[in-house]
C-alpha cells in the first residue's frame, strides 16, 4: 500500500484513532441513550409529551425531520451530483459525505413514524391488500414523501455501500486478523479488482450516481410540497419545492465543513483534504446561501405583491411577533454571515469557516421553525391563534438524534476507510503519470 | 484441468500499460488484468460486455414506475374511488411523484443486485494476484507454446515488471 494511502488503511485496522476518539464516542452514546429514553417515554405516553397543541400541531418533530433530510442531501450532491460533473477534489470527500447522507437520512427518517399518534401503524401508508379495503391517499404530498424518503434512504445505503466494495476489498488484503480479513472478505462480495470487475463496478457506480442526482432533488422537492400542498398562511407558495433544495444544499455543505475539518486534524488527512477542497467548498456554500437568500426575496416579493391580507399580516408577523429571533435569527445566519466566504481568506481559515458552518447549521433549523411554528401559531382565524411550547422531551429528541448521527458516523470511520482509497490511487496515479 | 499461466507483476499502471500494449501489438492474448482502481488498457478498451447495467436499471426503473402508476390509477379509479373536490379520480399527476420515486428505488435495487451478481468472477482466482488491492497491478495470460510463452517474457521485461511467475496446470 502506498506511504500516502496506507496510514489511512491502518486506521480501521489497528487500534483506535486515539483518546479524541472514544471522548467523542461517549459523548454521542450519551446523547443516543437519551433519545432511546425520550422514544420509549413518547411510545409510553403518547404525542402529548412533546409541546404540540392546537393551533400548532406541527413541531420539532417536523422541523427536525427537514433539518435532517437536508442535512443528508448535501452529501448526496458531493458524491453523485459532483462526480457526474466529473469533479476530481470529491475524492477525498465523498467517503465522508456519503457517511453523512447515511446517517442523516436515518435521522430523518425516524421523525414521520414517532410523530404519528400511534407510530405502531405507519405500514398502513404502505399498499397492501387489507381486509379495510383501504388504500393510502396517493394524492396526497404527505404519502409522496413517505415513499421519498423510503426510496432515499435506501438508495443511498445503497450507493455507501456499493462506493466502500473495492475499499473493502482493501482491507481484506491487509487484514492484520483473521476475523477482521473475515469481515470485510465477506462484506467485499468477492471483489478483487480483475478488468470485469471493474467495468461493472463503474458502470453500477455511474447509473447509480444518474439516479441518486435527480432523487435528491425530488426528495427534497417533495419535503417542500409537504407544506406547500396546504392552505396555510406562509406554505401555500410554489417556490418551495426550488427552496427547500437551495436550503438542502446549503446545510449539506455546512455539515460536509463541520465534519471534515475536525477529521483532516484528527485523521491527519491533510496531504488528502486540501486547501483546494476549503475554497471549492467555501464557494459551493456561498452559492447556496445567495440561492436561499433570493428565496428569501421572494418570499416577501411574492407576499406583498400577492396582496393577500392574510399573507401578509402572517409575513410582518414573522418579522415583529413573539418569534422574531428566530427570523432574524434565519436572516443573519444563513444570508449575512456567509457573505464573509467571498474573501479567499476567509474560505481558507478554518476555524472561520467552522464558525459560519455551525451558524449555517443552527440557522437552518430556525427557518424550519419559522416555516413549521411561525406559519401555524398565526392562521387566518384569530381564533386560530396560539403559541408553542417545546418540551424537555422535544429538545432530548433532538439533540438525541445528533447523538444517533454521531455515534453511526464514528463507529463508520473508526472501522471503514475515511477516504475512498480507489478513487485517491487513481488520482495519485494520474499526478505521476499523466494519461 | 486449467492451462499454464503466466502471471506478471507490475509495480505502476504505466508498466501494466506498456506490456499489454506489446502483447496486444504481438498479437497474444486474450489477457486478464487486476489492478486497485479502473485502469484502460491495450485489448481490454474494445472488450464488449454481454450484460449492460445502465439497461437493466433502466428496465426495472421502468417496470416499477409503470407499476406503480397503474396500482395507484386502479386504487384511486376503479377499486375506492373518493370524490376529492370534484377532481376527476384518474388524474395522473397526481400520481407521478409516488411513481417517479418507485421507479427510482426499483432501478437502484436493480442495480444494486446486478452488481452483486456479476461481481463474482467466473473461475478459480491464482492466488497470486490476490494482493491486488494493495497497489498490484497484474497481467495473466495462458500462452499455449514456449514460443509465446518467451514473447510474453520478453514484453514483461521491456515493461519492467516487478516479478513474473510461471503457474503450471
Amino acid at each position: 500500500m502506498s506511504g500516502e494511502l496506507s496510514h489511512v488503511v491502518a486506521i480501521p485496522l489497528g487500534p483506535s484513532p486515539g483518546r479524541w476518539w472514544w471522548a467523542a464516542l461517549a459523548f454521542s452514546a450519551a446523547l443516543l441513550l437519551l433519545l432511546t429514553v425520550a422514544v420509549a417515554w413518547l411510545f409510553l405516553k403518547g404525542v402529548g409529551v412533546w409541546g404540540l397543541d392546537w393551533p400548532v400541531a406541527w413541531g420539532f418533530a417536523i422541523i427536525n425531520y427537514v433539518w435532517w433530510i437536508a442535512i443528508a442531501s448535501g452529501g448526496t450532491f458531493i458524491s453523485a451530483f459532483f462526480f457526474l460533473t466529473g469533479a476530481e477534489w470529491r475524492s477525498a470527500l465523498s467517503r465522508i459525505a456519503e457517511t453523512m447522507t447515511v446517517f442523516a437520512a436515518g435521522c430523518a427518517g425516524l421523525f414521520p413514524i414517532l410523530h404519528l399518534g400511534r407510530p405502531w401503524f405507519f405500514y398502513w401508508l404502505l399498499p397492501y391488500p387489507d381486509s379495510m379495503g383501504l388504500w393510502p391517499q396517493f394524492r396526497s404530498p404527505l404519502l409522496w414523501d413517505f415513499y421519498a424518503i423510503l426510496t432515499y434512504i435506501a438508495g443511498s445505503i445503497l450507493f455507501w455501500y456499493l462506493g466502500l466494495v473495492p475499499d473493502l476489498a482493501s482491507l481484506r488484503d491487509a487484514a492484520r486478523t483473521s476475523s477482521q480479513r473475515l469481515c470485510y472478505g465477506l462484506l467485499a462480495l468477492g471483489f478483487h479488482g480483475s478488468a470485469r470487475q471493474w467495468h461493472f463496478y463503474r458502470s453500477t457506480y455511474g447509473v447509480m450516481a444518474t439516479v441518486m442526482a435527480p432523487l435528491v432533488v425530488s426528495v427534497h422537492s417533495i419535503v417542500g410540497l409537504d407544506f406547500a400542498g396546504g392552505e396555510t398562511p406562509g406554505w401555500h407558495s410554489t417556490q418551495f419545492p426550488p427552496f427547500f433544495v437551495f436550503g438542502a444544499m446549503l446545510s449539506g455543505f455546512a455539515t460536509v465543513f463541520l465534519l471534515i475539518i475536525p477529521l483532516r486534524r484528527l485523521l491527519r488527512l491533510e496531504a488528502f483534504i486540501t486547501d483546494r477542497h476549503f475554497d471549492v467548498l467555501g464557494r459551493l456554500m456561498l452559492t447556496s446561501s445567495l440561492c436561499v437568500a433570493y428565496a428569501y426575496a421572494m418570499d416577501a416579493f411574492t407576499t406583498f405583491y400577492g396582496d393577500d391580507a392574510v399573507e401578509k399580516a402572517q409575513f410582518l408577523d414573522r418579522l415583529s411577533g413573539i418569534y422574531w429571533p428566530v427570523y432574524w435569527g434565519t436572516i443573519l445566519f444563513n444570508v449575512t454571515i456567509p457573505q464573509l466566504l467571498w474573501w479567499r481568506r476567509c474560505r481558507l481559515s478554518q476555524p472561520l469557516v467552522m464558525a459560519i458552518s455551525f451558524l449555517v447549521v443552527v440557522g437552518m433549523w430556525f427557518e424550519r421553525f419559522n416555516i413549521v411554528v411561525t406559519s401555524l401559531h398565526r392562521t387566518a382565524l384569530p381564533s386560530a391563534w396560539g403559541g408553542y411550547r417545546p418540551t424537555f422531551w422535544d429538545y432530548a429528541t433532538l439533540f438525541g438524534t445528533v447523538g444517533l448521527f454521531l455515534s453511526g458516523f464514528l463507529l463508520c470511520i473508526r472501522y471503514l476507510p475515511a477516504l475512498s482509497l480507489f478513487e485517491m490511487r487513481e488520482l495519485l496515479a494520474d499526478k505521476e503519470e499523466p494519461r | 484441468m486449467s492451462p499454464p499461466r503466466l502471471i506478471a507483476r507490475f509495480r505502476t499502471e504505466r508498466g501494466l500499460a506498456k506490456a499489454a500494449r506489446g502483447l496486444e501489438e504481438d498479437g497474444i492474448g486474450p489477457v486478464r488484468i487486476y489492478s486497485p482502481h479502473p485502469v484502460t488498457v491495450a485489448g481490454q478498451a474494445g472488450v464488449r460486455h454481454r450484460i449492460s447495467v445502465p439497461l437493466i436499471t433502466l428496465a426495472a426503473g421502468l417496470a416499477f414506475f409503470f407499476a406503480s402508476l397503474a396500482l395507484q390509477i386502479y386504487a384511486d379509479a376503479a377499486n375506492y374511488v373518493l370524490d376529492i373536490g370534484g377532481r376527476p379520480p384518474d388524474s395522473w399527476p397526481a400520481f407521478i411523484p409516488t411513481a417517479f420515486e418507485n421507479g427510482v428505488l426499483g432501478a437502484l435495487l436493480a442495480g444494486f443486485v446486478a452488481f452483486l451478481l456479476l461481481v463474482r468472477e467466473p473461475g478459480d482466482l491464482d492466488e497470486q494476484v490476490e494482493a491486488t488491492m494493495l497497489d498490484s497491478y497484474y497481467l495473466v495470460l495462458s500462452p499455449g507454446d514456449e514460443m509465446t510463452a518467451e514473447r510474453a517474457y520478453e514484453h514483461f521485461r521491456e515493461a519492467h515488471a516487478e516479478q513474473t511467475i510461471e503457474v503450471p496446470p
